[in-house]
């Protein structure tokens, strides 16, 4: 028999209701059910059942977002030592400052989530795992601890549960923390000198974004090169950003597996990217300036800033998309085309991806209520 | 014969599927009358424990309309009344009288195709009212016993309904023909239009048994293809037509054998499946037939249910096999849990998403009567409406009729829902989609129907 079995048997008492313990039910059948996936005879029809549950649905968000981090963690690291390191030393030193981000963002989280789930006594959802490694990838690897602390703190109340927890929440909640970061503390979070760490052998300069780029006069896509963001090292990602949106290749790859597995909606990820295509490639053909990001094109548009990273794991979000196909199309393309109007007409704020993802969140249930609507109609009524 | 467009069907490949030939079973010690599935309706029994009764004898009556009988499978002794929750009878056991060749049956007068076609419409629905026939033609879209002596716009019947552990058409049609051409002729009376359907592989065997002209439409072979629900929503043209009537073929032929012979059908083939201990396959014995006679002694840890895996109940085996139920699949049923469960790479786990190795695979998998998971909020995913054979998103339906509300899932088409159980058998939160449908439909028939 599992030894984790026996331990779990011997436990299993004081957690039950009359038990002492039983005030900790939430954490402790959370925990027992992560080592020992529960299956009970079923007690309506349909009687037989999909092995698929939600466990292993989010399990499949976070392999999808494995890659996306460990680069992450080794872009840290080869930024701050300018690439001039041997694999693992740049790999350790971003782990060690991008590790602590992750465990605080999943420890504050979890401390909120067993909170509530032991208040309203239900049961501690999975969908945090995703939440709480989602938040660290928005954030620059400058960020102090106690930023992220209060960040994830207020993704998970204010962003999911005042509204009911998973499932019911309006906004995704990793944006929502990422959002309220952005406004409450803009020098932790903009600005040139906190994408990369605090190098000897770098100068703080050295450390823009390619969205920083432009409104000096010239071309935008040779401006962006000049800076040193060939569209080989955005595709690829060994730039400063925060941690996990620099590689666009892992990204889109983390959303071809998503979509593969159907667990995130091709709808959403293609109708986005064709939002970005469509509009930079409008943008081109319309007078205006040549020297930001209005004149960029689609492919600076697809591989620079957030976008993979909020494409492909931030808007395919279920719970805060549209739950109609053609109402994911439309969310899809309307981020895309967002992203790229922010960045080409607001050269104050170049980065639009989170909150044209946050501002298509509000306008979801409007899409699937119209989408149901026409649905509906279509139709031969049976009433 | 037109072919039906491909819907969305359930796809995986599963195990013990039952094979060959129908098998004669030895007569059971004891048969039952299990009036089952409608929830509306309301019975008044016609017979104490201990009376004697002959097949045929009316046991029951259905109290909204006291013409409507129940008839008795058996002759011989009622043993049992059982009765479920709020005292609803569930069973009408009977012992069966010792001498099979004696057993006590009454009959009726035969009545020819060319004198039903004579008949009136009134006259047929009262003959089949008190032949206890007319129970078994159920009407969308509640599934109801059709309450409006007008006619139906449709009568469907869907000869398998496409889940692989229902039996064979042509098992049960064979020697036959008559009977099933007969009950066609009664079907014809009360309805504009019959539409037959049969699965493409049943086709072959069919036209050995002369009976290809019969069938009107060829529907894919996969559950929930067949369903005479789905196959309403593919072919219906107007709204009128959801008023239209199904029938289970083996009654088809037990209506067309009793009307032309004048004596109630007792013979049903059932298929057995999933893994029982004996063979998984066709077995010819009486209605109602308790249902360990049928699926055989019972290893520990076994559930039985009865009525197709996606839409059956979990029975015990000393319960007996329902009206219009003909299938017993034999599952694995104990709570268990399963260590990591969520990080199995899953090559031999049945499920429709892409998230196990299986999907790779084409091989049949094992089923079992298990959860799977734990339930959970719904996270919008939307699975389920890529299950659903008739186009619904049972996602929005399920959250507008949880708040109470009516008109919603009503503009949403929840009256199309045919009950097959695919969105809950996908939803990864296991949340039960189906059943929250089928009590949504049940409070509508209250409100509208029920006054």
């Amino acid at each position: 028999m599992n030894p984790l079995r026996k331990v779990f048997e011997k436990t299993d008492p004081y957690f039950k209701p009359p038990g002492q313990l039983s005030r900790f039910k939430g954490i402790y059948t959370a925990t027992r059910t992560f080592f020992f996936l529960p299956s009970k005879v079923t007690g309506m029809a349909p009687h037989v059942r999909d092995h698929i549950d939600l466990k292993r649905f989010m399990s499949f968000v976070i392999l999808a977002l494995l890659p996306v981090t460990l680069f992450g963690m080794f872009n840290v690291g080869y930024q701050y030592h300018n690439g001039a390191a041997g694999v693992f030393e740049m790999f350790y030193t971003g782990a060690r400052h991008v590790l602590p981000i992750i465990v605080v963002s999943y420890g504050v989280g979890f401390f909120w989530e067993i909170l509530f789930a032991t208040l309203r006594g239900h049961e501690v959802t999975e969908g945090f795992l995703v939440t709480g490694l989602l938040l660290p990838l928005t954030l620059p690897p400058t960020i102090p601890l106690w930023q992220v602390a209060l960040g994830i703190s207020f993704g998970v109340v204010m962003g999911k549960e005042v509204f009911g927890g998973t499932g019911r929440n309006l906004l995704n909640p990793a944006l929502t923390a990422r959002a309220f970061l952005f406004f409450s503390y803009p020098v932790s979070m903009s600005g040139n000198g906190v994408w990369r760490l605090p190098s000897p052998t770098v100068d703080a300069v050295g450390g823009a974004t390619a969205l920083s780029v432009g409104g000096t006069g010239g071309r935008i896509q040779e401006m962006v090169v000049d800076a040193g963001f060939s569209l080989e090292r955005l595709f690829f990602g060994l730039h400063p950003g925060s941690i996990g949106e620099t590689s666009a290749f892992l990204c889109f790859l983390g959303a071809l597996f998503l979509m593969v597995t159907r667990v995130a909606s091709f709808r959403i990820i293609i109708g986005g990217i064709v939002g970005v295509v469509v509009t930079a490639w409008g943008f081109l053909y319309l007078p205006g300036p040549t020297d930001t990001w209005f004149s960029a094109g689609p492919l600076f548009h697809l591989f620079s800033g957030g976008f993979a990273l909020g494409i492909s794991f931030m808007a395919t979000d279920p719970v805060s998309a549209p739950g109609t196909d053609s109402g994911r199309w439309i969310y899809g393309f309307l981020i895309g085309f967002f992203t790229v109007l922010l960045r080409a007409v607001n050269p104050a704020y170049v980065e639009g991806v989170m909150l044209s993802i946050l501002f298509m969140n509000i306008f979801a249930p409007l899409i699937d209520h119209i989408s149901l609507k026409i649905t509906a109609g279509r139709r031969i009524p049976n009433v | 014969m037109k072919p039906l467009k491909p819907g969305k069907t359930f796809q995986s490949k599963i195990n013990g599927v039952p094979q060959g030939q129908a098998t004669l079973l030895e007569r059971p010690k004891t048969v039952a009358l299990v009036p089952g599935a409608s929830p509306f309706v309301k019975l008044k029994l016609l017979v104490g424990e201990n009376d004697t009764v002959s097949v045929g004898t009316p046991l029951l009556q259905d109290k909204r309309d006291p013409k409507v009988l129940f008839l008795s499978p058996g002759g011989g002794r009622v043993a049992a009344i059982r009765r479920g929750a709020r005292r609803v009878v569930q069973e009408v056991v009977i012992d069966l009288a010792d001498d099979g060749a004696h057993e006590p049956a009454l009959s009726f007068a035969p009545i020819s195709p060319k004198a039903l076609k004579a008949m009136s419409r009134m006259e047929v629905v009262n003959v089949l009212k008190l032949r206890g026939i007319w129970p078994l033609i159920r009407q969308f879209p509640f599934m109801d016993i059709p309450q409006e002596s007008n006619g139906f716009p449709m009568a469907v019947v869907s000869l398998h309904s496409g889940e692989r552990f229902n039996p064979v058409p042509s098992l049960f049609l064979k020697d036959q023909q008559a009977a099933f051409l007969h009950g066609l002729t009664v079907l014809q009376n009360l309805a504009d239009r019959v539409v037959v359907t049969a699965p493409r592989s049943a086709m072959a065997p069919l036209k050995a048994l002369g009976l290809a002209e019969q069938v009107t439409h060829v529907v894919q072979d996969a559950y929930p293809a067949g369903d005479p629900g789905v196959i309403l929503y593919q072919i219906r043209k107007s709204a009128a037509e959801n008023a239209s009537c199904t029938m289970d073929p083996q009654e088809l032929i037990a209506m067309g054998h009793l009307l032309s012979t004048g004596n109630v059908q007792c013979r049903r083939i059932y298929a057995v499946s999933g893994t029982p201990t004996r063979p998984a396959s066709h077995y010819q014995t009486r209605t109602g037939t308790p249902v360990s006679h049928l699926v055989g002694p019972l290893k520990q840890g076994k559930g039985i249910v009865t009525g197709g895996v996606f839409t059956g109940t979990i029975t015990s085996g000393d319960a007996h096999m329902g009206m219009g139920i003909t299938t017993a699949t034999v599952l694995d049923g104990v709570d268990t849990d399963a260590f990591f469960g969520f990080a199995w790479p899953g090559r031999r786990l049945l499920s429709e998403s892409r998230t196990f190795l299986s999907c790779l695979e084409s091989g049949s998998l094992g089923m079992d009567v298990t959860l799977h998971g734990e339930e959970r909020a719904c996270i919008n995913c939307g699975w389920c409406d890529k299950k659903c054979p008739v186009d619904l998103l049972p996602q929005f339906i399920m959250k507008a009729a949880s708040t109470g509300e009516m008109e919603e899932p009503l503009a949403l088409g929840l009256l199309d829902c045919t009950g097959c159980g695919l969105c809950t058998f996908v939803c990864p939160s296991k949340i039960d989609l189906a059943g929250i449908l089928a009590l949504s439909k049940q409070t509508c028939y209250r409100e509208r129907v029920m006054p």
